[in-house]
């Protein structure tokens, strides 16, 4: 039995992941490589250090920290700091991830992406913001990452939670065994189901993996009679187009259950400075975030279909379902 | 921004981009819109006075002649005082501003800011080095005060208080590391009996009827037959009744002159129809108010600003405690809804310049008074909402309409504190969240059950008078009731918190100011653990406390006799009754609070020395005195470690909070110990103003890993800057764990919310739960900066194009572009936490 997860983070005030005031678990490790991806860290399921080129001003305890010599030298902090400098502090091939660096850093520059978890201390915490669940209808929402990567332990967790009292979304990009899903569901008040696009093809390219799973998973899950937000991540140049909005909405229509809402997020860049942390370049930064208004007649045209739908996903968002 | 560019724009687009100022200037009626401008602005910019604003000369040599005039007079002091006000009143400069329905102002011309000289000699030093704010031509302006500050060196009340203290405590405030203000009873915050004078029940004239009911009564008993202390009393008592009446008699007659000069300019010279009949309608009114009792809202709020300008003559007012929808409501209801003699509009005109007649009122205060409250004259926070005396819900259609007027003619004082409590509507919370979201910073939320109860606990009101309450400043809820108002509250009561923890650390010696300030606890090297070191912290907390208490019960008890206040007598149901002065202690239930700047810095110190010193052993308690000597120059990791690896209050984690209860806890028993001349007790109160910035340059370097001259925390329960990792649902949390009833009097909370993410109805559903869950969780007061980052660096780099942006200062609002650079930069520092 997996005892601990690596949590990425644990947010509270969360208000756009579903009903009310919410906190949000990260838990690390997914199928999917999106390339928009916003949350870089969550992809593998290792711990990994950022380095915050920002706060660093390189004083060099790190390096003598390292037992693997994985640590570049020193270079002025202005050097370093510079937009576009291609000056890295982690040699990550040398780098074990013993975490010697990130004790060793005083200027928060070095920190560790993932942190192991119990079920217990993901609740004990999430239990804090009670009263703030209590007055919004709120409560714990499990996002990723992948939850659904973690099966036995996501399971356990809503189990937990909801025998806590406390109210559970799950959100994931549906991409696994259907049988995973069934257990874990059992304990979610609402699925919060990622739909990237309807084109196996277009799918496969931009998020490596086919759709077939998925969108099977989500009839299944439909049918199962659990309340389901469709929450669709509006990427540039990948799912923008009204004719894929089109697709989607009619295929949505044939779902045998019912949609609670649909959530069009607009696509944003704000998690360059990220990848950036964890070494990686990001091919998507340079795209601008979407203007939200611009979201407005997908969001209508999946009205017209007889969805509720809002752009961004308030939690506070009456939709009139 | 030009003028084309203003008409081109319409409302709509600039409320989308939250242009509220801009927006604001459109909507409001051409009348509003000419008397928001007319007025000057008097809060001062980061100490100083603004261009053209200059001190008021008029009053200070009414005053003096006065004065001189009497010296020789065998009057009682208080028949002298009341004499010397009286004349003021009748012999100062009155103005009415054109379109304005509303009269009477504290000093004689618009740009002009009053000055008493009786109260305190370093208060006319300061006028007299304040080359900015002298009136020209300077040499004869100089030559006046020079005369004036010469007569009444030595005659002044803090003069006359002097040698009746304790010269040693008075060194030590006056060094200015531990207090802020002086002990003076005409100098601070005066509530009053608004259920004897505001009801509608009586007015001046009924007043002096009565007055000269009981000097007859006490005349005739003084001369019966028999003699018994009784007897000899009476003859203080009837010269107190008689300053009383000169007083209200000389309100009388200034509000005639008023209704005269409104009459001379309709008959003789106003050659618009219109306009002619207001000036006519002002006539009326101030011929009726304060005689007699208003009949209608505009004589109800000219009645009071009659009140408030008498008020402000006889004593410098750092405060207006006020329930403007409670007291006004009534004449509102009955214009708007009964007699429909007013429209809406006309109403919210009225509302409106009602607000505008407040924000002019300016009095010359010192530099370290100005610094403190960067932007505004006084902490005016009006008190509107909660409950009337049986519990239910006292909001009416006007507390409606202030929030809409306030929302027009934005200004940055006075500002409003709702008093929230279940039975609130929904459509005043809205008006409530509007306001906030337009980025005024007000109104702020009380929590009236919890401040009741707190209210009851402390001073023993019976719960119908608590339930009366208004702020008697920003945050002190007072009954303004018979025996609940507190005529005064010295502002030296203030303690610089932040000095307790260094004095731990110094032994009590103040390295700022070079002397001997606290307590002697000794070489802080000695402390064996973590309780030694924090009886030393209860030890110095007690010295702060009791050097500034001991001034303020000197004083007050004292003030009746020496410093009286015939006015605030005269308006006071317990002392017409008993002819003894308002400051009279044994006539109330007491409102005593030690207000706390700059509280936090000690939390997060305590739990950054318990954690790194005596738990985890990283440094000894030498390393960290030495590297507060040095203000952690030489040891900038070892202060990393101390601002990065300790644990900080407001991310509802019980390690530093259970030492904040803890702290607070021992302040809570001490403030028992204390007490007041009235007999009751000495809550703390956390709360800042602009004090954490006043105090950059005299607190030294803390174990949070503060350095001499950064800001401090923003203030009373607010986590510091940037410490606040966990969002605000942490802070709230951390904050619900004080017991607000017992553990102190009130506590301020700063909470930045992005305006960006309030919009529409899903903004107000998420702030109403936020809300909701504030007051589940028994916090007492939250208030709210909404203006997003980009707003604050642009108003930064062109002030002149952002005059109109508010944002929150700890405890009111000021307007960004008038508080120092320092604070500007505090405010953006803080955390965001972005709902929505």
């Amino acid at each position: 039995m997996q005892q601990q997860a690596l949590v990425t983070d644990i947010q509270k005030f969360a208000v756009n992941d579903g009903p009310g005031f919410r906190t949000s678990v990260f838990l690390k490790g997914c199928p999917l490589k999106c390339a928009w991806c916003h949350n870089p860290e969550t992809i593998s399921r290792a711990p990994e250090i950022y380095w915050k080129r920002r706060l660093c001003v390189q004083c060099g305890a790190c390096m003598e920290a390292c037992p693997q010599e994985a640590i570049n030298a020193p270079v002025p902090p202005e050097e370093s700091r510079e937009p576009g400098s291609a000056y890295q502090k982690i040699i990550r091939d040398r780098c074990d991830g013993c975490m010697k660096c990130v004790d060793a850093c005083l200027y928060g520059a070095l920190c560790v992406a993932g942190r192991p978890m119990s079920i217990d201390d993901i609740l004990d915490e999430v239990e804090q913001d009670r009263p703030f669940y209590d007055n919004s209808g709120g409560g714990m929402t499990v996002s990723g990452g992948e939850p659904t990567a973690h099966p036995d332990f996501t399971g356990r967790l809503f189990l937990a939670a909801r025998q806590r009292g406390i109210h559970t979304c799950l959100d994931t990009n549906g991409f696994c065994g259907w049988p995973i899903l069934e257990t874990i569901i059992e304990n979610v008040d609402i699925v919060l189901f990622d739909l990237k696009h309807i084109d196996p093809a277009a799918h496969r390219l931009l998020t490596g993996v086919d759709n077939a799973l998925i969108l099977k998973n989500l009839s299944r899950l439909s049918r199962n009679g659990t309340e389901i937000w469709i929450r669709i991540p509006i990427v540039p140049g990948f799912n923008d187009d009204m004719e894929i909005h089109l697709r989607m909405a009619q295929f949505l229509a044939g779902l045998p259950g019912k949609i609670s809402r649909i959530d069009l997020l607009p696509f944003h860049n704000w998690c360059q400075d990220k990848y950036d942390w964890l070494g990686i370049c990001w091919p998507m930064q340079s795209i601008e975030a979407l203007e939200p208004s611009l979201l407005e007649p997908a969001a209508e045209l999946y009205r017209e279909t007889g969805f509720a739908a809002t752009v961004g996903g308030s939690g506070f968002e009456h939709t009139g379902t | 921004m030009a003028q084309a560019a203003l008409k081109d724009t319409s409302v709509e687009e600039f409320e989308t981009r939250q242009q509220w100022w801009w927006a604001a200037e459109k909507k409001r009626s051409g009348r509003l819109d000419y008397l928001r401008k007319a007025i000057w602005k008097k809060g001062a910019i980061g100490g100083l006075y603004a261009p053209g604003v200059k001190v008021d000369l008029e009053r200070a040599q009414l005053q003096t002649r006065k004065a001189r005039e009497l010296e020789f007079s065998n009057d009682a002091y208080v028949i002298k005082f009341a004499r010397m006000i009286a004349h003021i009143l009748d012999n100062k400069t009155i103005f009415i501003t054109d379109h304005a329905q509303l009269a009477g102002y504290t000093a004689s011309l618009p740009h002009t800011i009053g000055w008493d000289p009786s109260c305190a000699s370093i208060l006319n030093v300061e006028v007299y080095n304040d080359p900015t704010a002298i009136p020209e031509p300077a040499d004869e302006s100089q030559k006046i005060i020079q005369e004036v500050n010469a007569y009444w060196g030595g005659k002044t009340d803090l003069d006359r208080m002097m040698p009746v203290f304790d010269m040693e405590d008075l060194m030590k405030m006056l060094s200015g590391s531990i207090g802020w203000g002086v002990p003076l009873a005409r100098g601070g915050y005066s509530s009053k009996d608004y259920e004897y004078i505001m009801t509608g029940k009586r007015a001046f004239q009924d007043i002096i009827d009565e007055l000269d009911r009981k000097i007859d009564e006490g005349d005739e008993m003084t001369h019966a037959p028999g003699a018994t202390p009784e007897t000899t009393d009476m003859y203080d008592k009837l010269n107190n009744w008689e300053a009383m009446k000169i007083t209200l008699e000389a309100g009388i007659r200034i509000a005639r002159r008023y209704a005269r000069l409104a009459r001379i300019i309709a008959e003789n010279f106003e050659e618009d129809p219109v306009r002619r009949e207001e000036l006519l309608k002002i006539a009326e009114t101030c011929e009726r108010v304060p005689a007699h009792p208003p009949r209608n809202l505009q004589e109800s709020f000219q009645y009071d600003i009659f009140i408030q300008m008498m008020s402000r003559t006889e004593a410098i007012e750092g405060a207006w405690p006020s329930r403007p929808d409670f007291y006004h409501g009534p004449y509102y209801d009955k214009d708007v809804n009964i007699d429909h003699t007013l429209t809406k509009e006309e109403a919210l005109d009225l509302v409106g310049e009602f607000l505008i007649r407040a924000a002019e009122v300016c009095q010359f205060k010192p530099k370290w008074t100005r610094e403190g409250l960067q932007g505004i004259d006084g902490t005016w926070v009006w008190t509107i909402g909660g409950v009337d005396a049986h519990g239910n819900d006292a909001c009416n259609d006007l507390t409606i309409a202030l929030m809409q007027a306030a929302r027009l003619v934005r200004v940055a004082n006075p500002t409003l504190s709702f008093r929230w409590h279940p039975k609130v509507k929904d459509e005043v919370l809205r008006e409530i969240f509007e306001c906030n979201r337009q980025g005024l910073g007000y109104p702020n939320m009380r929590n009236d059950p919890v401040l009741i109860a707190n209210t009851m606990h402390w001073y023993g009101h019976p719960i119908e008078e608590a339930r009366l309450w208004a702020n008697q400043a920003c945050l002190s809820p007072c009954p303004t009731t018979k025996h609940g108002y507190q005529p005064m509250r010295m502002a030296n009561a203030t303690a610089n918190c932040a000095k307790i923890i260094e004095y731990v650390l110094t032994g009590g010696y103040d390295k700022v100011v070079n002397m001997q300030v606290g307590a002697e606890t000794g070489d802080v090297t000695r402390f064996k653990n973590f309780e030694e070191f924090f009886d030393a912290w209860t030890m110095q907390m007690k010295t702060i406390f009791s050097i500034l208490v001991r001034a303020v019960n000197r004083a007050r008890t004292l003030a009746p006799r020496l410093t009286p206040r015939p006015f605030l007598s005269g308006i006071s149901e317990r002392s017409i009754e008993s002819g003894m002065d308002t400051f009279e202690p044994s006539l109330e239930r007491g409102n005593a609070w030690i207000t706390a700047f700059t509280w936090v810095e000690n939390i997060d110190s305590l739990a950054a020395v318990k954690k790194l010193v005596f738990e985890e052993k990283k440094y000894t308690m030498a390393q960290l005195k030495e590297a507060l000597d040095a203000n952690w120059e030489g040891f900038e990791q070892m202060r990393l470690d101390f601002v990065r690896n300790a644990p900080k209050w407001g991310n509802d984690d019980d390690y530093v909070d259970d030492i904040m209860i803890r702290c607070l806890r021992e302040a809570a028993k001490f403030s028992r110990e204390l007490k007041c001349p009235s007999g009751n007790s000495w809550p703390i109160l956390p709360e800042n103003v602009s004090g954490n910035i006043h105090y950059a340059n005299i607190v030294g370097a803390l174990p949070n890993g503060r350095r001499l001259g950064d800001a401090l925390y923003d203030g009373g329960i607010s986590p510091g800057p940037g410490l606040d990792k966990k969002g605000p649902t942490a802070v709230l949390k951390s904050c619900s764990k004080i017991d607000h009833i017992t553990d102190g009097r009130a506590f301020l909370l700063n909470q930045r919310l992005s305006p960006t993410q309030l919009a529409g109805e899903k903004g107000y559903q998420l702030w109403k739960a936020y809300i909701r869950t504030w007051a589940d969780l028994g916090i007492d007061h939250i208030q709210f900066n909404m203006i997003d980052d980009a707003t604050l660096r642009a108003a930064q780099k062109e002030p002149e194009q952002y005059q109109e942006v508010i944002v929150r200062v700890a405890g009111y609002s000021a307007h960004f572009v008038d508080i120092s650079r320092k604070t500007q930069d505090n405010i953006i520092q803080r955390t965001i936490h972005g709902l929505g």
